[in-house]
């Protein structure tokens, strides 16, 4: 074999057209031919549809994970107190949507730049050029310009998509993340604060205070009227009320769910009982407070 | 008026006419020395960049631009490096092959040289094919890519190096 210049040279030259100044002329008086052009992204339904998907998994799974991760100190930091887990940060069955969503992502956008050879192919007469008043529509030009055509729709039909997707996941993720405590008054927070304070130091005035007139308690179908309710809340000495996690919800009367461990173990030997509160507090006279109380749980 | 100043009004016009004629011709061939001058170094620079078959519709559509703007190009301190600008910006309205270096049917040329080519970076592409290939010099080269004659050297001896160690050769006859 010669030296590498010699090779060059002789690749080089067996391979490049050499334009010539009358080739310019020509060009520069006719037309083109029929520009094709060649946009580095180059949608295919294939691809479009992996891109799309692919973007929907990975924003789903990262919200999904940042939920799982950051949604404790969500809702520690709304004042609902005590030790809130929605999940178990570090599980890893959590990073499959995200790594299910970027592979696809990969795999639609190589699949993306690939070239499509069939749609021109260079080489032979590529300096040859159309008149314009000659130009013949060919049935070559045809499926050119619909391939063209079709290939600008998809693109646009791929940027909508691609927007859809992204805006989707956006409000995915800001439905997912924003706290709905943020929108709820201090005052209903303050309201149940006093009034699991009431029960837990079994203070009866502060109950009554903490309670509207017609509140009544519904402990597993048995339903307490008030003034019976506060008189046991100022005895019952050994009561104790854990909260583990709560959500309220609603925008006037505001719905409290609430999951609870009493404790018992002053009294009895089995200490602790599990159950979910669901309370209404209202608004009295410029002041919140618990209108309605139902506890279904083990004790 | 008088029939005597008509004749000379004619002849002014004729004289006009005559160095409109005159002032093309001499344009089309100062451009056709220009394109003497300029069209090789572009044409194997752009092959190299884009492939011989991308590289000679833009060197053509340069040369194009070149005669249209003929007038603008004449005061351009590089019009070569422009041009080559110029062919980068057309280079991108075409398709490109999957392939930018085809493979020649038996020749004295390595099989492997087109894929090796397309290993190498652009810069290095051009840089080592007109330096080493077509015997242009540095500066020719520098002017043609914008950029410093110690950065060509950088991308020749780069790409010449790692075709050789691709190749096997240790260094040229």
């Amino acid at each position: 074999m010669p030296d590498i210049s010699a090779q060059l040279r002789t690749y080089f030259d067996a391979t490049v057209e050499r334009v010539t100044e009358e080739d310019v002329r020509i060009r520069a008086v006719t037309a083109r031919g029929i520009p094709i052009p060649s946009p580095r992204f180059r949608p295919r339904p294939l691809a479009a549809g992996a891109i799309g998907f692919g973007l929907a998994m990975t924003l789903l799974g990262v919200v999904l994970v940042a939920d799982r991760i950051f949604g404790g100190e969500v809702a520690d930091a709304v004042g609902h107190g005590g030790t809130v887990t929605t999940g178990e940060p570090g599980t890893v069955w959590l990073f499959v949507p995200v790594v299910f969503g970027l592979g696809l992502l990969a795999t639609g956008m190589l699949s993306a730049r690939r070239r499509n050879g069939d749609v021109r192919r260079r080489g032979e007469g590529s300096m040859q050029t159309i008149e314009k008043v000659e130009s013949v529509e060919s049935p070559v030009d045809k499926e050119i310009l619909s391939l063209k055509k079709r290939n600008r729709w998809l693109g646009a039909l791929t940027g909508i998509l691609a927007v859809a997707v992204v805006g989707l996941g956006v409000w995915l993720a800001a439905e997912l993340t924003s706290s709905d405590g943020a929108t709820i008054p201090e005052g209903v927070e303050a309201a149940l604060d006093d009034y699991y304070m009431a029960w837990t130091t079994h203070d009866q005035a502060a109950f009554l205070d903490a309670t509207t007139a017609d509140f009544t308690l519904n402990s597993n179908g048995t339903v307490i009227e008030r003034a019976s309710q506060a008189a046991r809340v100022g005895v019952q000495s050994y009561f104790g009320v854990e909260v583990l996690g709560r959500t309220i919800s609603g925008d006037g009367p505001y719905y409290v769910g609430s999951a609870e461990i009493v404790d018992l173990s002053s009294l009895d030997s089995s200490p602790t009982y599990f159950g979910h509160s669901i309370m209404t507090v209202i608004q009295v006279d410029g002041s919140w407070k618990v209108s309605q109380h139902s506890w279904v749980g083990e004790l | 008026m008088s029939p005597i100043s008509e004749p000379p009004m004619v002849l002014q016009g004729e004289s006009v006419a005559e160095e409109t004629v005159g002032n093309e011709r001499a344009e089309s061939q100062a451009f056709t020395r220009f394109v003497k001058e300029v069209e090789p170094r572009l044409s194997y620079a752009l092959a190299a960049a884009y492939g011989p078959d991308v590289g000679a519709e833009a060197t053509a559509d340069a040369l194009v631009w070149a005669w249209e703007h003929r007038d603008r190009l004449q005061t351009m301190k590089n019009p070569p490096g422009y041009l080559y600008r110029v062919g980068q910006t057309k280079a991108r309205r075409y398709f490109r092959p999957r392939k930018l270096f085809p493979a020649l049917p038996a020749s004295s040329v390595d099989p492997t040289l087109p894929v090796l080519l397309e290993g190498l970076s652009k810069n290095q592409r051009v840089a080592t094919v007109l330096i080493h290939a077509y015997d242009y010099t540095e500066r020719e080269v520098a002017e043609l890519l914008g950029i410093s004659r110690w950065s060509v050297r950088t991308h020749a001896e780069r790409g010449l190096s790692r075709l050789r160690d691709a190749l096997g050769v240790t260094a040229d006859a």
